[in-house]
C-alpha cells in the first residue's frame, strides 16, 4: 500500500521520531510504514489520519487490485 | 491487548534488594533439590545447580519486584512493526519445531534408535531459539 505519509510529515517539519511519539509507535514502525513496507492497522491508520487532520483514503493508495464480484461471474 | 512495555522510572532500592533476596532463595531451592540426586557429591551439586539458574531466577526476582516501578505497558504494542516481526518468528519457529519433530520421531520410528530425553529436549530448544533469532533478524532486514 502506497502512503503520502512521508511527504504529509515534511509538510509539518515533524521528524520521525515525532511523529511516533504522537502515534505510540516506535520509530522502526514510521520508517517502515513511509517505505510501504508495512501496512498499519486499522486503529493505527485512523490515528495517522488523526494526527493529519485528513481521512485515511487520503494518505494510503491501495495497490491496483481488482475486487471481483461473485454474483457477476 | 499490550504485550510490550516501555521505560518508564527508577524502582526502590527495597524493590532491588527483595529481588535479589527472592532469587538467591530460589536458587538456593533448586540447588537443594538437585543436590538430593547428586549422593555422590551432594556439595557440588548444590552449587552448580544453584550457580546456574541464579541468573535465570534473577532475571524473575526483576520481573516480579522491579519492573512495575521502571517499565510501563505500551497501549499501542501491536501497532509496532517490531510486533510484526515477533508473531511471524515465532510462528515460522513452531512449524520449524513441528516438521522437525515429525521427522525425528519418523527416523527413531524406523530405525529403533533409543535418544536420551536430555539430548532431545536440549535439541528441541536450541531448534527454537535459532529459527525464532533468525526469522526475526531476517523479517528486520526486509522491513527495515
Amino acid at each position: 500500500m502506497e502512503n503520502i505519509i512521508a511527504e504529509q510529515r515534511g509538510e509539518r517539519s515533524w521528524s520521525q521520531a515525532h511523529l511516533a511519539a504522537l502515534l505510540g509507535v516506535s520509530r522502526q514502525t514510521v520508517i517502515s510504514i513511509e517505505r510501504g513496507r508495512f501496512d498499519p492497522s486499522l486503529p493505527l491508520a485512523f490515528r495517522i489520519a488523526e494526527v493529519f487532520g485528513c481521512r485515511i483514503e487520503d494518505l494510503f493508495t491501495p495497490q491496483a487490485t481488482p475486487v471481483s464480484d461473485p454474483e457477476k461471474s | 491487548m499490550a504485550t510490550t512495555t516501555r521505560t518508564a522510572g527508577k524502582a526502590p532500592l527495597s524493590a532491588y534488594v527483595l529481588s535479589v533476596l527472592a532469587a538467591l532463595v530460589l536458587a538456593s531451592i533448586v540447588g537443594a533439590i538437585a543436590s538430593l540426586f547428586y549422593d555422590e557429591n551432594r556439595l557440588l551439586g548444590f552449587v552448580i545447580f544453584a550457580a546456574c539458574t541464579a541468573g535465570t531466577f534473577f532475571a524473575l526476582g526483576w520481573v516480579l519486584f522491579v519492573s512495575k516501578y521502571t517499565v510501563e505497558s505500551d497501549e499501542h504494542a501491536e501497532d509496532n512493526i517490531e510486533r510484526r516481526w515477533y508473531d511471524k518468528a515465532t510462528s515460522g519457529a513452531f512449524h520449524n519445531i513441528i516438521t522437525t519433530a515429525g521427522i525425528a520421531l519418523f527416523v527413531l520410528a524406523i530405525t529403533r534408535l533409543e535418544v536420551s530425553g536430555m539430548v532431545v529436549l536440549t535439541l528441541i530448544l536450541v531448534l527454537a531459539v535459532v529459527s525464532f533469532a533468525v526469522r526475526f533478524w531476517v523479517a528486520r532486514r526486509r522491513d527495515s
